[in-house]
């Protein structure tokens, strides 16, 4: 710290500095130094200038505060305490929202399934019905009065017993080829 | 101010009104030089004179009132830099700055000038700021931007006064070295 400057009898830079913090600390002979050097005080002022200008500079360039302070009384809530007030109920009122909204689709969602499982079990039930009176539309009754349960009927006979639209197609197309009605 | 402390001690709530008239200037700048947002600052400075009226029947050496008051402006500053730097994560980085509303029309005037004045100095304050300790940019800060003397910061910062001085010592080597910096106040002393 306390390097002494090329020229022996002028205080060097660590001194100037000492001097500008607080001249008291600066060792004896540099107080009466610079007490008596003009140059030395020069050097002094101007770096205290510049640190008093930064000072000056800062305050002419901090816009003016537009808003009275005021602390009316006990209920005087800070802003920043508002302001926390308002985020937390905001917080709480977001947790509410999300608990609720994944309850509501919880809640939704398996019953959705169940349902949707159950209308397939349903319309299982249903084609498998459908499919039995396909195989054999007469009733239980007549099947075993019929005494078979598969007639296993082809589509030949089925197409005899039941023709297609358009008459009778394979009678009357062996007919157009000349074949002979029996 | 002394006696005005004693009485805002008592509860005397036009006593503590005075008070605040007299220091809100300072607490709102201090605040200010180290946010650099004026809205947050005016809200800051509220915020450490109510601070400041719960507590000040527990406040002893009514002398001392000044450095109190700073002491819990600097502690409500860090709080808000610590919560700036927290929220910082989630925000995208343009997100919190005052930006001053650009008027081409006004680019060759003289409000136009101080604007571009103003903001190289910010400018300076910031790059010195980032070349200092954090503990050297307080009590350079303390010293030469708040005018604060060497036991006032001591008693802010709980230091002793040789920690305050040997900070402030290695502050002004810095700033002696900012070339910038000195320039811009030497052009602007002339």
């Amino acid at each position: 710290m306390n390097t002494h400057s090329p020229d022996e009898r002028h205080l060097g830079e660590d001194h100037i500095l000492q001097a500008v913090i607080d001249d008291a600390d600066l060792p004896a002979l540099q107080q009466q130094h610079l007490a008596e050097c003009s140059r030395c005080q020069a050097d002094r002022e101007r770096l205290e200038n510049e640190l008093a200008h930064l000072g000056k500079m800062a305050q002419r360039y901090t816009p003016q505060p537009l808003k009275r302070i005021r602390v009316a009384d006990e209920k005087t809530r800070s802003p920043f305490f508002i302001r926390g007030f308002a985020f937390s109920a905001a917080a709480v009122a977001a947790v509410f929202i999300v608990v609720w909204a994944t309850f509501l689709i919880r809640s939704q969602q398996p019953g959705r399934i169940g349902n949707l499982a159950q209308d397939m079990v349903e319309a299982e039930r249903l084609m498998t019905e459908i499919n039995v009176l396909v195989e054999n539309a007469l009733p239980q009754a007549y099947l075993d009065i019929v005494g078979e349960t598969n007639l296993n009927l082809d589509e030949d006979f089925m197409d005899f017993l039941i023709p297609t639209d358009g008459g009778a197609p394979r009678i009357s197309a062996f007919a157009k080829k000349g074949s002979i009605l029996c | 101010m002394t006696d005005t402390v004693m009485q805002a001690r008592e509860g005397n709530r036009p006593a503590f009104e005075r008070l605040i008239d007299h220091y809100q200037g300072d607490i709102y700048r201090l605040i200010f030089y180290r946010i650099r947002s004026r809205m947050d600052a005016e809200d800051l400075t509220q915020d450490v004179f109510v601070r400041a009226y719960r507590s000040i029947s527990r406040i002893r050496e009514p002398h001392k009132f000044r450095s109190w008051l700073f002491r819990i402006a600097i502690n409500r500053v860090n709080d808000y830099l610590r919560k700036k730097r927290v929220r910082s994560i989630f925000k995208s980085s343009d997100e919190g700055t005052e930006v001053q509303p650009a008027d081409t029309d006004f680019q060759d005037t003289p409000e136009a000038l101080d604007q571009v004045l103003k903001e190289d100095f910010w400018r300076h304050i910031e790059r010195i700021a980032a070349k200092l300790s954090k503990m050297e940019h307080e009590v350079f800060m303390l010293r030469f931007m708040d005018n604060l003397n060497i036991n006032e910061i001591a008693r802010i910062l709980k230091k002793s006064e040789s920690t305050v001085k040997t900070h402030l010592y290695r502050a002004l080597a810095k700033f002696k070295k900012e070339k910038g910096l000195r320039q811009f106040l030497q052009e602007d002393l002339t």
